[in-house]
């Protein structure tokens, strides 16, 4: 299901995402993820697959501070540890207050024919991007035919 | 500092009055919080670029809006999906626009987190009397 090319469509862009990600959030978990379909932990997080198999995962964490942003990949297992600091902790005057704060930390299994040593990670406008290249052998290898 | 857990929240999808361009739009978690010389706004807007926020004082409401970079999705296809990417906008009414410094209003945004600054006007900052001896 290829998402619909912004070339062509300036003003549909972001609907063709909007509903390939809306189809998706409808159907259950693929069996290789971990938990729920709708996120119940921070921060939450959609994954892609590019042109070349490369899983890209982005995961909504405004505000984070991303020194102190902690990824792990093993063979299997990508974890995501952070904090997100209040600004304002215990001041008063508040009218409203509706973002959350603290620690979290959060794993995913992960497919079994990534390479994890091809693994970075991005921060950007408060969206973390994690991208896992395929590992080689994995990868389709075209056979030429004897004769 | 505290130590809860950080769990997520649904994002709520605006509905009421459409926008023009296509696509859902929702609601970002905002704080208020309002100090002796402004009102502080601080609006939760990841993917959002620089360049694509408008922050709009009107009278007495103030729209803040972002489109999210659609650009960084091309190629991708979806597998697992938990949140739904969309554009922001909120309004909000202020409580009296003729308390506030319209000219002074200020705003800048940092990791997805937008700050707005709205200072009082200055005859409605609030002031301490001194009270001599008669």
């Amino acid at each position: 299901m290829a998402l619909v090319s912004l070339r062509n469509d300036p003003f549909g862009g972001l609907l063709g995402l909007q509903g390939a990600l809306e189809q998706m959030l409808a159907r259950p978990a693929p069996p290789w993820s971990h938990g729920p379909s709708n996120a119940t932990v921070f921060p939450p997080i959609n994954a892609f697959s590019d042109k070349d198999g490369a899983l890209v995962i982005r995961a909504e964490a405004p505000g984070v501070d991303a020194k102190n942003l902690e990824i792990n990949v093993e063979p299997q297992r990508l974890t995501i540890a952070g904090e997100r600091h209040a600004a304002n902790e215990g001041e008063k005057g508040f009218h409203r207050r509706e973002r959350r704060f603290g620690h979290f930390s959060r794993s995913l299994q992960l497919p079994a024919d990534l390479d994890p040593d091809q693994t970075s990670a991005s921060y950007a406008d408060g969206i973390l991007t994690i991208r896992i290249e395929k590992a080689e052998a994995a990868k389709p290898k075209r056979i030429t035919v004897a004769h | 500092m505290t130590t809860q857990e950080l769990a997520p929240k649904e994002k709520q999808e605006i509905t009421e009055s459409q926008q023009t361009k296509p696509g859902r739009y929702y609601a970002p978690d905002v704080d208020i919080r309002e100090d002796e010389n402004s009102i502080w706004v601080w609006a939760d807007i990841p993917g959002v670029k620089q360049e694509s926020i408008t922050v709009d004082l009107d009278h007495d409401t103030l729209t803040i809006r972002g489109d999210v970079a659609l650009v960084d999705y091309e190629g991708l296809t979806p597998v697992y999906t938990e949140y739904n990417v969309g554009n922001f906008v909120r309004r909000f009414t202020l409580a009296s626009s003729a308390r506030f410094d319209v000219e002074s209003v200020s705003a800048r945004v940092s990791d997805g987190v937008l700050t707005v600054e709205i200072p009082k006007a200055q005859h409605a900052r609030q002031r301490r009397i001194p009270v001599g001896a008669a």
